[in-house]
């Protein structure tokens, strides 16, 4: 079943087109990885899909509900993690945690038992009671994960989400996310660490200058590709680099074989 | 080195200038422009002044003026040269560049001159040059203006360096950043008394005695000296003069020097504890406050703003202004033995006059407070816009809190005045319900306008609407205040006064007349309601106050809904829109 559909989405700024008719459907419990250069377009379709931005053109979908024409529907099935986690600073982190509940309606004890499981995974149970504005960049991307977990969402959308997280923390977040997935959760995730999507992703999408140019399981992109031995990042900077810089890289691989 | 930083701000300043939008430009031409309008009002009294106050007290009047110089400058030098010093962005990177930490040093104080000092400055020539022409002063007065002027500037900058590389060492941060709004603040109330000053002193009755008021500054503060040395420059040339000017302009470069010489310590090491915090406190580790928490999200989403507001106390300076508003009517009022009489041995009065106050006051104070929480959102703006929370839900909630808050300042006053002023018990009540309900109206008036024109400046977190908004949000108040004070009239004034306020209409002008033609009005209609005027005052009240609550309410979520924009005044002078 889809939980996330995009048809034919757009989003253009004047003349500019930052999103170009993108189709796309990930299925329940499938943990999708979205890569691309800077500027490609990943943010802007990040944030049409969670009600941040309004497509010129094309619908999306969340669990059936159009983000546009349906969205209290759309957004109580979501969860959002950006790159930038501004949150309010003057609240505890217990304070937004039970803010967070509080919207979603979540049943108080259910409630005490996410918070609680997820700030000590992450290691944010001494600091919960302090003022957001004295967190880290980490603490803060970490305490709106624990946000985004907290109200049991069935899609999670995670902007470069181990950006500023330490080594361990970043692992567990990887563990987790995958576990989520097994348990039918379904996440959308940008991220520039190809390794990550190449060990932890069902399926990656490569988009850059608004357009998905690379749709797939990694054996998929392979055979798209033809070469069952290229890496995600070989096949990343083929799709990505523009004919000249694809040409030298394809130069450098034929010299490096001739070589061996 | 210095030149060259100098030159690489002159272009961020011409760059910051050039860019700016039309939205942006408008405040700037409408202060101006205000500023050209009080400009001849200013020279004529000036002027006016020169050419009646005697020779003999010309040197304390220029002393007074050239304290009042200093600290005006310290004032608002003070957060600005905080901003230069330890907030602006380019600091860091200047440190880690070959550049020695004076000339940075400096490139910032020349800045700081031309930011602030500059225009209280020139103000000060202004003011010297026009009195010199009414009084008939000689050239040499002229000639020394400019400069001694000059010296009592920057000793007034100096001071405000000086203040903030001593202050940097011994409070923290967030307690530095919240005492530079409040200076801020103060600067404005200082500004408004020196202009009433006047006023409560009794100097506009020249004739009875100005003179014999003016205080005489002590002789060892060098802004005597350069009141002393302008006053005999007035008479013509002498050498005590030019001991007096001379004395003020190096003692204004000897402090300049000083201060650059504990720059070592004062800036780099302000700088690295300001960037590096205090040692963190041993972390205790406190029991999670886990029962009773979950709430309706309308109640949370007002309890967040609640906790915004209580814990950062520049959120209150949101109250400065009314309280510099209130002071001089009810000083005025007060000092006048007639009105003190009338109004504590006349509860009826007493009441309507508190009641007008306390209505006027709110206009100034609720739309704004409420405007203030759409911008309050700032970077985290996004955290609504992906919750699922409707456009009203998030407009009530942050209503419910915004109204309250002021409101239960009311009742507490209320329940003051009843006590002081011996007000029946149920007048009490009327005015607490009238205001309750009248508020209600503002704070949704002010809600809109925040959705309309949210705005947040980290510097000045006190403000969060555009210029423009701002002036929106007064024309819309205004009509709302006189609906509601022709309520009032309906409610609370007797009709015998319609004949007293009828004449009073038609000889005096402007906007008392159009005022004394609506109560007369309103009373006409009193006279033909008979029995009913109470009825009818008080459903129309209620009725009047919650369509505009229910209208602007329904506005703003629908403003809410389709996506507000917060402007973001970022640290370099620049602006950017934030969904």
């Amino acid at each position: 079943m889809a939980t996330i559909e995009l048809k034919d989405i757009q989003k253009t700024y004047g003349k500019t087109e930052a999103v170009k008719h993108l189709n796309l459907t990930i299925s329940e419990g499938e943990l999708f990885g979205f890569l691309g250069p800077n500027g490609a377009g990943k943010t802007t379709t990040i944030k049409m899909m969670t009600g941040l931005l309004e497509p010129t053109e094309g619908t999306v979908e969340i669990c059936g509900f159009d983000m546009w024409k349906k969205p209290m529907e759309a957004k109580r099935n979501i969860a959002y993690l950006p790159d930038q986690p501004n949150l309010y600073p003057k609240l505890t982190g217990w304070e937004f945690l039970r803010f967070i509940a509080s919207v979603y309606q979540v049943n108080e004890d259910d409630f005490l038992e996410r918070a609680e499981k997820y700030l000590h995974m992450f290691h944010l149970t001494d600091s919960a009671e302090d003022l957001l504005e004295s967190y880290s960049h980490g603490m803060k991307q970490k305490i709106a994960l624990v946000g985004a977990l907290v109200h049991d969402p069935k899609v999670i959308f995670l902007d470069e989400p181990t950006v500023g997280l330490d080594p361990g923390s970043a692992r567990k977040l990887k563990e987790l996310l995958r576990e989520l997935c097994d348990q039918g959760t379904t996440v959308f995730m940008s991220t520039h660490i190809l390794e990550i999507a190449e060990n932890m992703c069902d399926r990656v999408g490569i988009i850059t200058n608004g357009s998905l140019l690379a749709l797939g399981t990694m054996e998929e992109l392979r055979a798209q590709g033809g070469n069952d031995k290229a890496t995600l990042e070989d096949i990343f900077l083929e799709l990505t680099a523009g004919e000249d810089s694809a040409e030298l890289i394809r130069s450098l691989e034929s010299e490096d074989v001739n070589g061996k | 080195m210095t030149k060259l930083l100098l030159q690489i701000y002159w272009k961020q300043f011409k760059r910051t200038f050039s860019g700016l939008r039309a939205g942006q430009i408008l405040p700037i031409v409408a202060v101006g422009f205000l500023g050209l309008m009080f400009l001849p009002i200013f020279i004529l009294g000036v002027r006016a002044l020169g050419e009646i106050l005697p020779v003999e007290f010309l040197a304390s009047l220029f002393s007074i003026i050239a304290l009042s110089a200093v600290i005006l400058t310290m004032l608002f030098a003070i957060p600005q040269v905080f901003k230069h010093l330890f907030s602006s962005r380019d600091v860091e990177f200047l440190f880690t560049l070959p550049v020695a930490t004076k000339h940075i040093f400096w490139v910032k104080y020349i800045q700081s001159f031309f930011s602030t000092a500059g225009f209280v400055w020139i103000l000060l020539v202004l003011f010297f040059v026009v009195f010199g022409s009414g009084a008939n002063v000689s050239g040499f007065y002229y000639v020394a203006v400019p400069l001694v002027s000059l010296a009592v500037v920057l000793i007034g900058l100096t001071i405000a360096y000086l203040f903030n590389l001593v202050l940097i060492q011994i409070i923290p941060r967030s307690r530095a950043n919240e005492l530079m709004t409040l200076m801020t603040g103060m600067a404005g109330l200082f500004v408004i008394i020196l202009f009433q000053l006047p006023n409560i002193m009794g100097w506009n009755r020249v004739s009875v005695g100005l003179t014999s008021e003016l205080p005489t500054l002590p002789v060892l503060l060098p802004t005597t000296w350069a009141g002393e040395s302008l006053s005999l420059f007035s008479q013509g040339f002498s050498f005590t003069a030019f001991v007096w000017a001379i004395s003020a302009v190096v003692f204004a470069v000897i402090v300049s020097l000083l201060t650059s010489t504990i720059v070592e310590k004062g800036f780099r090491t302000g700088w690295i504890r300001l960037s590096e915090g205090t040692s963190r406190k041993k972390k205790r580790k406190r029991p999670m406050k886990k029962s009773g928490l979950l709430k309706h999200p309308i109640i949370f989403l007002g309890m967040k703003e609640l906790r915004a507001v209580q814990r950062d106390p520049r959120e209150w300076l949101t109250f400065l202004p009314l309280l510099v508003i209130m002071i001089f009517p009810i000083v005025a009022l007060m000092t006048n033995e007639g009105t003190r009489q009338a109004i504590i041995h006349n509860p009826l009065i007493s009441w309507l006059v508190a009641h007008a106050m306390i209505i006027f006051f709110f206009t100034m104070l609720m739309g704004n407070f409420s405007a203030s929480s759409i911008g309050r959102e700032e970077k985290a703006v996004w955290i609504l816009r992906t919750l699922p929370l409707t456009g009203m839900q998030i407009a009530l909630g942050k209503l419910w809190i915004h109204w309250l808050i002021p409101f239960s300042f009311v009742i507490i006053l209320e329940i003051v005045l009843t006590f002081f002023l011996g007000w029946a018990w149920y007048l009490g009540v009327a005015g607490v319900l009238s205001i309750g309900f009248i508020s209600l109206g503002m704070s949704s008036i002010g809600l809109w306008a925040g959705t309309i024109g949210g705005k947040y400046n980290p510097n000045n977190p006190q403000q969060r609407i555009e210029t423009g908004t701002g002036f929106l949000l007064i024309f819309i108040n205004i009509p709302y205040m006189l609906l509601m004070f022709a309520i009032a009239v309906l409610l609370f004034m007797p009709t015998e006064f319609q004949l007293q306020i009828s004449n009073f209409s038609e000889s005096s002008l402007g906007f008392l007349s159009f005022l004394a033609s609506i109560v007369t009005g309103v009373l006409s209609v009193k006279n033909l309601l008979g029995d009913w005027s109470m009825l009818v005052g008080i459903l129309t009240l209620v009725i009047a106050s919650l369509t505009i609550t229910y209208l602007f309410l329904w506005l703003s979520a629908k403003r809410i809904d389709q996506g507000i924009q917060i402007t973001i005044v970022d640290g370099s002078g620049g602006k950017l829109k934030k969904l």
